[in-house]
């Protein structure tokens, strides 16, 4: 049993084999191997504890397939589950998202930092540059010159496919 | 992926409810968003804002998509337009990059286009642009047939030092012109539309020590033998094999993980045998084999020796019509499954075929979990009650470590209650648990095949504990 301390000093109690999915702290707990229980206890300071809980069940769902098995049974019913689970985990709001992503980057779970990575990419899909803005809070901090001049005549290419 | 590091302290403290926070990751973790953006759709960002301008110059991962290449302008309808337009746009994305890494480049051609030899060299430079900045993951997709094409890939591509995963459909050098084949870092590799022959198969092997993944779909087989030390997953997906019926496929893979064989089919509706497999996989622990086309088996012996090379297995999935007949000619060859856990069988009709099920689960001692989906799933009785009253004379199975029996059946089928009184009987084990499920009406008189989103709308789930 491995405990994850967040920022907010709350604990959070892992079976080695479920944590064993971040690779960060697959290799911390490699390297303390065969030392106390104290030092079964891992900081994770930059992470507040709404994300560990979310990671946490991302890890518990995920240990339930195995790499093998999910290799194996691509046409499987358990295969479409897994897919709906995740479409349904990763339906939150953009700033959660965010801080998956970091979480994931932090501690080394490609696929939990790849499925974030995605549905925040969805959100600049099919989108004109205001409604991106909006829904992001990306500051659009060009000129009105900018806007109108500089970047059509630059990037024309981009837009409207012709090639002056 | 290593981990990159980032000041997430900074990002915490600032008010959460009106800051970017998508502008404020690194570059590198906004490049991995963007990466899943079409390339257009990734350089069009350069207008969200400043910080946002020039971030796709130094994007290492670029799609270009032309199914999803939007296009306006006078051309926009034709085809061969918009062909044109994907080129040029590609080749001054590739222009206005920075020179920095390429790790993921995917080109994909869709639609009838007429194709020219310029065009030709046009794509194979891209190509060759890309190998040189540090390619890692290369796709090339091409929905057509056509000769320019086929002889485009540059012989780069088989001897880039830093390639881990290709992806190739339909396109492909002449193999003849494939020299030496020289991939040290190449981990996954898809191929689909490729004919592929011993010469070729060998040369691949040798040439690409780490390789662990590899998935053929639609390939014309001509190879008689697979031999690999490093393979861990394999997938052969509605291949055809040309061997012989005296010929035999040879898979020697020793540390193979998970295996899964789909039968194949050809365009023009010509039947072609199963081959005969010699399975040498005895790390195996995964497999799914899928046999549903009405497909010939070999003429002298219904042995394609499938199941006999999957005895180690511990996770095993059966589907497809013709698995019935997989399972008669074969179980009497095979040795016990002792290592099996978990076992689906999908679409055997149990009031024809108990009898195979039974004796199945007689070479299963271990068995924990039984997973009968579809069962009576296009079978020849149609609706009529008809139950093989020969087939359901089996031993009884003790398999004392079965937990959960999932039974998944159509409502029509309505010898399902008395084949589910045989299945209590013939199994032993009273801690054994049977969750029954209805997923509703099949379609079979009307001849449409299974209507999957009508069934799901009418299906009522019902569980039924019946120990």
């Amino acid at each position: 049993m491995i405990t994850l301390i967040s920022s907010d000093k709350r604990k959070f109690h892992v079976l080695e084999e479920v944590a064993n999915q971040s690779l960060t702290i697959r290799d911390v707990i490699e390297d303390r191997r065969g030392r106390r229980r104290a030092d079964r206890i891992i900081l994770v300071t930059n992470i507040n504890s709404k994300i560990p809980e979310k990671v946490i069940v991302y890890w518990l769902r995920h240990f339930l397939m195995p790499e093998e098995i999910a290799h194996a049974s691509m046409s499987h019913k358990k295969a479409e589950k897994l897919k709906k689970w995740e479409a349904k985990f990763f339906d939150t709001d953009i700033d959660t998202l965010n801080d998956l992503i970091l979480a994931a980057d932090s501690l080394d779970i490609p696929s939990l930092f790849d499925g974030a990575c995605e549905k925040v990419s969805d959100i600049l899909k099919n989108r004109s540059a205001e409604e991106v803005g909006e829904i992001s809070k990306i500051e659009n901090e060009f000129t009105h010159e900018e806007e109108e001049e500089e970047i059509p005549s630059e990037n024309a290419w981009v837009w409207r496919n012709e090639f002056a | 992926m290593a981990p990159r590091t980032c000041d997430m302290e900074r990002v915490g403290r600032r008010s959460r409810s009106d800051a970017d926070m998508i502008s404020s990751l690194p570059d590198c973790l906004i490049h991995v968003i963007m990466s899943f953006l079409t390339a257009q759709e990734a350089v069009r960002t350069c207008v969200l804002s400043k910080r946002w301008e020039k971030l796709w110059t130094t994007l290492p991962f670029l799609d270009f998509d032309m199914s999803k290449f939007e296009c306006d302008g006078k051309h926009s309808g034709r085809i061969e337009g918009k062909f044109e337009r994907f080129l040029d746009f590609v080749s001054m994305t590739l222009l206005h990059r920075e020179t920095s890494d390429m790790h993921k480049f995917h080109v994909s051609f869709s639609g009838k286009m007429h194709r020219s030899s310029k065009h030709t060299m046009f794509i194979r430079s891209w190509i060759v642009y890309a190998l040189k900045h540090n390619l890692q993951v290369f796709k090339f997709y091409s929905d057509v047939q056509d000769l320019l094409i086929n002889s485009l890939l540059p012989l780069g591509v088989f001897t880039c030092a830093s390639l881990v995963d290709v992806s190739i459909s339909r396109t492909f050098p002449p193999l003849g012109n494939i020299k030496v084949i020289n991939l040290p870092a190449l981990k996954r590799l898809y191929l689909r539309f490729i004919h592929l022959d011993q010469a070729f198969v060998e040369m691949l092997f040798c040439g690409c020590p780490v390789l662990e993944i590899l998935h053929l779909k639609d390939c014309c087989c001509l190879y008689s033998s697979i031999n690999s030390q490093s393979l861990k997953y394999l997938t052969v997906e509605t291949c055809i094999s040309f061997l012989n019926d005296n010929e035999m496929e040879l898979y020697n893979t020793p540390s193979l993980l998970s295996f899964c064989y789909t039968d194949g089919y050809s365009s023009d509706n010509v039947v072609y045998n199963i081959p005969k497999m010699l399975l040498k996989m005895p790390s195996l622990t995964c497999a799914s084999i899928n046999i549903d086309r009405h497909i010939g088996w070999s003429a002298d012996s219904k042995n394609s020796g499938i199941l006999i090379g999957l005895s180690t297995v511990q996770n095993l999935t059966l589907s497809g019509y013709m698995i019935k007949d997989l399972l008669a000619y074969e179980l009497p060859n095979c040795l016990e499954f002792s290592n099996l856990k978990d076992l689906s069988v999908e679409c055997l009709c149990l009031s024809c075929h108990f009898n195979l099920l039974g004796s199945f689960l007689n070479h299963c001692p271990n068995l924990e979990k039984l997973f009968l989906h579809r069962i009576g799933f296009r079978c020849e009785h149609g609706e009529e009650v008809h139950v093989n009253q020969e087939a359901l004379k089996i031993a009884p199975f003790k398999g004392g470590r079965l937990k959960t029996v999932d039974v998944q059946f159509y409502r029509c089928d309505k010898s399902v209650p008395l084949v589910l009184k045989y299945l209590q009987d013939t199994i032993e084990n009273s801690r054994a648990q049977i969750i029954v499920t209805s997923l509703g009406h099949y379609l079979y008189r009307r001849g449409k095949g299974f209507n999957s989103r009508w069934a799901r709308k009418t299906s009522k789930l019902y569980s039924t504990r019946l120990y």
